[in-house]
């Protein structure tokens, strides 16, 4: 691009001289060989870097020598501080903008405006000089540097703000996390094709995903096979075995394409020429190739620290959501293996003890037990397909189901502990989704137990309730005050515990006799 | 005539294993439904055997054993279970309980167990007693060095997910001394992260008692 504005500012400048003789002793003769040298240099530049990153990196330097040098001849053959050439200052400065940065544009911005007035000096006897126009235009070439050195500054981030927040979007989860992170970092890059190997942290398989620009392979290779994400971005183009990176200081530095890159990587991946941008974060490691990119040239080693970082991020930021839903998964698993424990193994042990009992009695009318024990298990087996009625919806119901379960429940209780157990329900249109009814469930089961054996309690009074997307469950007690646990507090440990799974809150409190426990569990289950 | 003491949370089994034990040389002389309860129990009924469950609310069975143990006391201890890890299994058999019971295996069982547990023997469900030998030869050749009581503490505190914070609450130390001693059981298991640890709690907590 710039090597084109090159060419296309030093054929105006000529085309300008030339049309322009209104003054034909404001422009000296030698001017005119020196424009024409400058164009056919520029033409040459143009040719030699047009789809060549290689060439266009190792000339770049040397054409900004050529334009700086040009600058300060014509400015001196020119009518120094009143040269029509002023404004190529512009092209000079924008140029160090867009390859180097600020620091290259303000030394460039120094020297330039160093030259500048040399030159007008120079040029220019002392008692002819227009001083007025001179500081003007000398105001003119500082604050125009500043502007420049902004926009080296910011570029980047500007030019990568669009596929940043592609990077960055939520994306959904459906898409694997490789494919999407490989499909935003080639539409940033404006690349049609791209590969990246990823090994996870504490894994020793990688996973290779390569987009040929028509379909998306993915594969398990082991992650030995391929090479340690190189120390920044690098472009390569394996036919010449070139490549070229940034040093620490921003310097560009060659190398050898197939030892930065590995043969195994090449082979796998088909790698020809593009830009290899290591990957490294606390959830993995390992490299992103874009290849077919348009107009590749060493600017996009920028780019690709930028893309590389937000690539990383989001293959952080999915290996964290990933981390969360399998949390969530496990304290779920957790949940269901207790209830199965504190019901289903629970009894089951204890029939099979009843049995053995029976078994082993002599003489004895077992009818009344054996009558027992077939009620136990007629009520078992309505919990049981209630707990799995509840798993099996997968999703929610309603109010009206939950509290009928619960009624059940409490007569079932009321018998066990030999206590009075009221329930209450307060009508509410509430969806309920299935994991809160289990809670629900076992926080009945412990509260009426928790009650009669810690408390001494003879009536447990039960109520739903439901308000502002919680469900609420209130038990008030006869008994005593709930004895302290050894940290201090009066509030069961079991009970505590489940309803801070569930993301709820508890709340204790002691008056008139009874003992009144408050819990509220929120329908949207616990915050991750 | 055997007097026992029985604890368990579930009052299906409690129920179940008083009819079960009517007729047979042993007598429920008391229920507990916590590990508070039993230790209140065994000091006021001081019974020839504890029946205990392990999977009890607040502290669980394991601890009314230590405490029991702490305190030199020589009744007879029984573990009726639905399920115990490693780890437990092999503290149990170091810490000297006389008799381990699965809730799922044959209810006769427990019989079996208590009379031999009277009698001044020990019996061992047939599951844990393959998995203790099965322990102990995984163990037998191991080369870390052995744990001291407050480590193996330490070690289940980061099991249940305490920050050094409320491990130095627990213990009624400083956290500086809590990281001083996470630092000296990282160097002495070969382990670099909290979270390693954690998840090996089992392993080492076992290895430690099987050797101990």
């Amino acid at each position: 691009m710039i090597a084109l504005g090159r060419v296309l500012l030093a054929s105006l400048l000529l085309i300008a001289v030339w049309i322009d003789r209104s003054e034909p002793a404001d422009i000296p003769a030698a001017a005119y060989p020196l424009l024409v040298g400058y164009l056919l240099i520029a033409v040459a530049i143009a040719a030699a870097t047009w789809k060549n990153w290689w060439l266009d990196a190792h000339l770049s330097g040397p054409a900004h020598a050529i334009d700086i040098a040009l600058f300060t001849a014509v400015v001196y053959l020119t009518q120094g501080d009143q040269s029509p050439f002023f404004t190529f200052f512009v092209f000079v400065l924008l140029s160090a903008a867009i390859r180097w940065g600020w620091r290259a544009t303000a030394l460039t911005a120094i020297l330039l405006s160093l030259l500048y007035v040399l030159a007008s000096l120079l040029s220019v006897p002392g008692e002819d000089i227009a001083w007025g126009r001179f500081v003007a235009r000398t105001g003119h070439l500082v604050i125009l540097s500043l502007i420049l050195i902004w926009f080296g500054v910011n570029q980047w981030r500007a030019r990568l703000n669009g596929s940043a927040e592609d990077l960055l979007a939520e994306s959904s989860p459906e898409v694997p996390t490789i494919e999407s992170a490989l499909v935003a970092a080639m539409g940033a890059a404006r690349a049609s094709s791209g590969a990246i190997v990823w090994v996870r942290a504490g894994k020793t398989d990688a996973i290779v995903a390569r987009n040929d620009g028509s379909e998306l392979e993915v594969d398990h290779r082991p992650a030995a096979d391929f090479s340690e994400p190189a120390g920044g971005p690098f472009l390569y183009d394996v036919h010449k075995n070139r490549a070229l990176c940034r040093d620490a200081k921003g310097n560009l530095k060659t190398l050898r394409a197939r030892e930065a890159l590995g043969d195994e990587d090449i082979s796998t991946l088909k790698l020809g020429q593009g830009l290899a941008v290591p990957l490294v974060s606390e959830a993995g490691e390992g490299q992103l190739y874009l290849e077919t990119v348009r107009g590749l040239s060493s600017d996009h080693l920028e780019m690709g620290e930028q893309i590389g970082a937000n690539v990383a991020l989001h293959m952080q930021r999915r290996a964290l959501m990933k981390a969360a839903e399998e949390s969530a998964e496990a304290r779920s698993r957790l949940a269901i293996a207790r209830d199965l424990h504190d019901s289903v193994v629970q009894f089951l042990a204890g029939a099979g003890f009843r049995l053995e009992a029976m078994k082993r009695a002599e003489g004895r009318d077992l009818t009344p037990e054996l009558e027992e024990l077939k009620q136990l298990m007629l009520q078992e087996q309505g919990e049981l397909r209630a707990f799995i009625r509840a798993l099996r919806g997968g999703s929610q119901m309603g109010m009206t189901d939950v509290a009928k379960d619960l009624q059940a429940l409490a007569d079932r209780l009321a018998r066990q502990w030999h206590v009075q157990c009221t329930f209450s329900a307060a009508k509410a249109e509430m969806a309920v989704p299935s994991r809160l009814h289990l809670d629900a469930q076992q926080l009945v089961r412990e509260a009426v137990a928790n009650a009669v054996r810690h408390a001494g309690a003879k009536n447990v009074s039960i109520r739903l309730g439901a308000e502002q997307e919680e469900l609420k469950l209130d038990f008030i007690n006869d008994g005593a005050a709930y004895p302290k646990t050894a940290d201090g507090e009066r509030m069961p440990l079991s009970l505590r515990e489940r309803v801070e799974a569930a993301g709820g809150a508890l709340e204790l409190s002691r008056g008139m006799g009874v003992t009144k426990l408050s819990i509220s569990l929120p329908v949207g289950g616990r915050a991750a | 005539m055997s007097r026992i003491v029985l604890a368990d949370d579930h009052p299906m089994i409690r129920t179940a294993i008083e009819v079960l034990l009517r007729d047979t040389a042993h007598e429920v002389v008391g229920t507990a439904a916590s590990a508070r309860e039993a230790l209140e129990q065994m000091q006021a009924l001081k019974p020839d055997i504890l029946l205990l469950d392990l999977a009890m609310p607040e502290q669980g069975g394991m601890s009314v054993v230590r405490k029991l143990k702490s305190e030199g006391s020589t009744q007879k201890i029984a573990i009726l279970t639905a399920g115990i890890d490693d780890a437990t299994l092999m503290e149990a058999r170091t810490l000297g309980v006389r008799g381990m019971v699965l809730k799922s295996s044959d209810p006769a069982y427990l019989i079996d167990c208590l009379d031999k547990v009277q009698a001044g023997g020990t019996w061992i469900d047939p599951e844990l007693a393959g998995r203790i030998h099965d322990l102990s030869e995984t163990f037998s050749g191991a080369k870390r060095p052995a744990l001291a009581p407050r480590e193996r503490q330490l070690i289940r505190f980061v099991r249940q997910g305490l920050r050094n914070k409320e491990i130095a609450a627990e213990l009624g130390v400083t956290e500086g001394t809590v990281k001083v001693y996470l630092h000296g059981i990282f160097e002495k298991l070969g382990v670099s992260t909290r979270t390693e640890l954690a998840v090996r709690a089992d392993e080492f907590l076992a290895e430690s008692f099987a050797r101990g």
